[in-house]
């Protein structure tokens, strides 16, 4: 494990190099933390509001009770369905009669124009249109209906997060990237005359790369836990003041984000620690080594 | 097959120089040879081509039955590993301790810790520098420097030794001593040493066989016997 000593050294030797490295790691893991941040609160908010969004969906009028009941439990298979339920043609009927308090006898047609439907309630919000069109595609149905505009802005919201945030986050990732490259392929020139006496004593190239690529993952990952701790340190402040100025909302826990924040800030960190140490080594060693 | 053979080498650098010209000559294995020359004849480049540092414009080099001018690069480093160089400019890191510098091409063999331990402790008392263990290369005078490449040069006990210029820093005393460390190795590890020098009464001190250069060309190759009484102790003297 001389190689974890060797980077260290280097570590040691050039401050202010891996300085400006960790600034960029650390800063990208920040934004990043930001957007899982909104990303769980979107997810809890989804959650929460499902439940009080329905699809209601009315069969054709000549599916029967059999043909409704043999549908609602393949629909009950699909992955985004919490609860589905039948509602005859009759309860429609008693919930049309208990609407306007009406009695039976008062009701002016003799025979039953309601037709059978199905109430579902989703798992998450933002599965609701797609829900909606498997449902309007089963050809069974005349009329689907869901929480109208509601859904609708929400399940935008949801998306233009989604992909301005993959934008964003893909973005930061790239110049945090960019940023190491060249950060390890300044500090592989300052030493390339270290490198090509290791190289000339009979140092394979593994075992030239191999402190380079350790000293960029510790980089990364003493930029990603500092990042989580920041993170955590902001975040406890924030949901404790938000829990406390809006108590009806949906907040995560800080519980909730904590693993999530570890595991992409740790891996992430180390990810771009080792790949900008793998492009540089690649595109410098083979200069110096010449 | 010679242990070390040069087969009508040619070097001509990029700049039009002919560094070597029709080089041929072979070492068997625990000759101990002198490379002489004046400045620019030519002694660096046939140490670069021995280590592969350069490859020969045209003409064979062999070591220990390996053509090494056609090795693919991907061996180098294992060639490497069966030399020990002192080089002309030592090529010693300043940001690293004695200890560091020593130790290196045990530790690029993966050797363990342990015998690391043993064997620098070993090499650091013959070199008289224990006490300089931990201090920085830069730190140390041009003697204590050509000192230390001396020993990272024999610590990993290669099959041959490319001394140039390895007494450049040195006085008349230290001098003598470190190519007298490096005959005794050849005898004792019946390796091969190819030391280039200018310091003539260094090979009037001891037996070898000469290897002159001059303008690229090798004029004289032949044994020096007159200092020789015995090819088994110190008498050589």
């Amino acid at each position: 494990m001389g190689f974890i000593s060797d980077a260290f050294h280097n570590i040691r030797n050039r401050p202010s190099l891996i300085l400006i490295g960790f600034l960029s790691i650390f800063f990208t893991q920040l934004i990043v933390n930001i957007f899982i941040f909104g990303y769980l609160e979107m997810e809890k908010m989804g959650k929460f509001s499902g439940e009080s969004f329905t699809i209601k969906a009315y069969f054709q009028s000549g599916v029967d009770d059999e043909k409704a009941q043999e549908t609602i439990e393949k629909l009950r298979n699909l992955p985004d369905v919490s609860t589905i339920v039948l509602v005859s043609k009759e309860e429609a009927q008693k919930k049309f009669l208990e609407y306007f308090e009406m009695a039976p006898e008062d009701f002016p047609l003799d025979e039953n124009p309601f037709p059978l439907s199905v109430e579902i309630i989703p798992k998450r919000v933002e599965s609701i249109p797609d829900l909606a069109d498997q449902l309007k595609n089963t050809g069974l149905f005349d009329d689907v209906i869901y929480g109208g505009k509601n859904v609708d802005v929400f399940v935008k919201f949801y998306h233009v997060l989604l992909s301005v945030g993959s934008i964003i986050l893909f973005l930061v990732f790239i110049f945090s990237l960019i940023v190491i490259i060249n950060l390890i392929r300044i500090s592989i020139q300052s030493r390339k005359e270290e490198i090509r006496i290791f190289h000339l004593i009979g140092a394979t190239e593994t075992f030239i790369r191999r402190p380079i690529i350790a000293e960029g993952f510790f980089e990364g990952l003493f930029a990603g836990i500092s990042a989580f701790l920041l993170s955590t340190l902001v975040f406890y402040f924030l949901l404790d003041f938000l829990h406390a100025a809006f108590p009806f909302f949906p907040w995560i826990d800080l519980t909730d984000i904590l693993a999530p924040l570890l595991v992409v800030d740790t891996f992430m960190g180390g990810v771009i620690g080792i790949l900008g140490s793998i492009i540089s080594c690649n595109s410098v060693l083979k200069e110096v080594l010449r | 097959m010679a242990f070390i053979g040069f087969d009508k080498v040619y070097k001509i650098y990029p700049s039009g120089v002919k560094a070597l010209q029709n080089i041929s000559f072979s070492i068997e294995e625990g000759e101990f040879v002198f490379l002489v020359g004046p400045t620019g004849a030519g002694k660096t480049t046939l140490m670069k081509l021995i280590n592969r540092e350069e490859l020969p414009t045209s003409g064979d080099i062999w070591f220990d039955d390996i053509r090494i001018n056609h090795l693919d690069d991907g061996y180098l480093p294992f060639l490497r590993r069966n030399l020990g160089i002192i080089f002309q400019d030592l090529k010693l890191i300043p940001s690293r301790t004695v200890y560091e510098n020593l130790i290196f091409p045990l530790q690029i063999m993966g050797i363990k810790k342990n015998t690391i331990s043993k064997i620098s402790t070993r090499i650091l008392a013959m070199l008289e520098m224990e006490n300089r263990k931990h201090h920085l290369v830069e730190w140390l005078s041009g003697g204590e420097k050509q000192k230390l490449c001396l020993g990272r040069a024999l610590i990993h006990q290669p099959q041959l030794v490319l001394a140039d210029e390895p007494t450049g820093n040195l006085d008349h005393y230290s001098a003598y001593e470190m190519v007298e460390t490096l005959y005794l190795y050849c005898r004792e590890e019946k390796a091969s040493v190819i030391v280039s020098t200018h310091n003539i009464g260094l090979l009037k001190s001891f037996s070898g066989r000469i290897l002159q250069l001059d303008q690229g060309r090798l004029v004289t190759d032949h044994y020096n016997y007159s200092k020789v009484r015995s090819e088994t102790g110190l008498e050589y003297r």
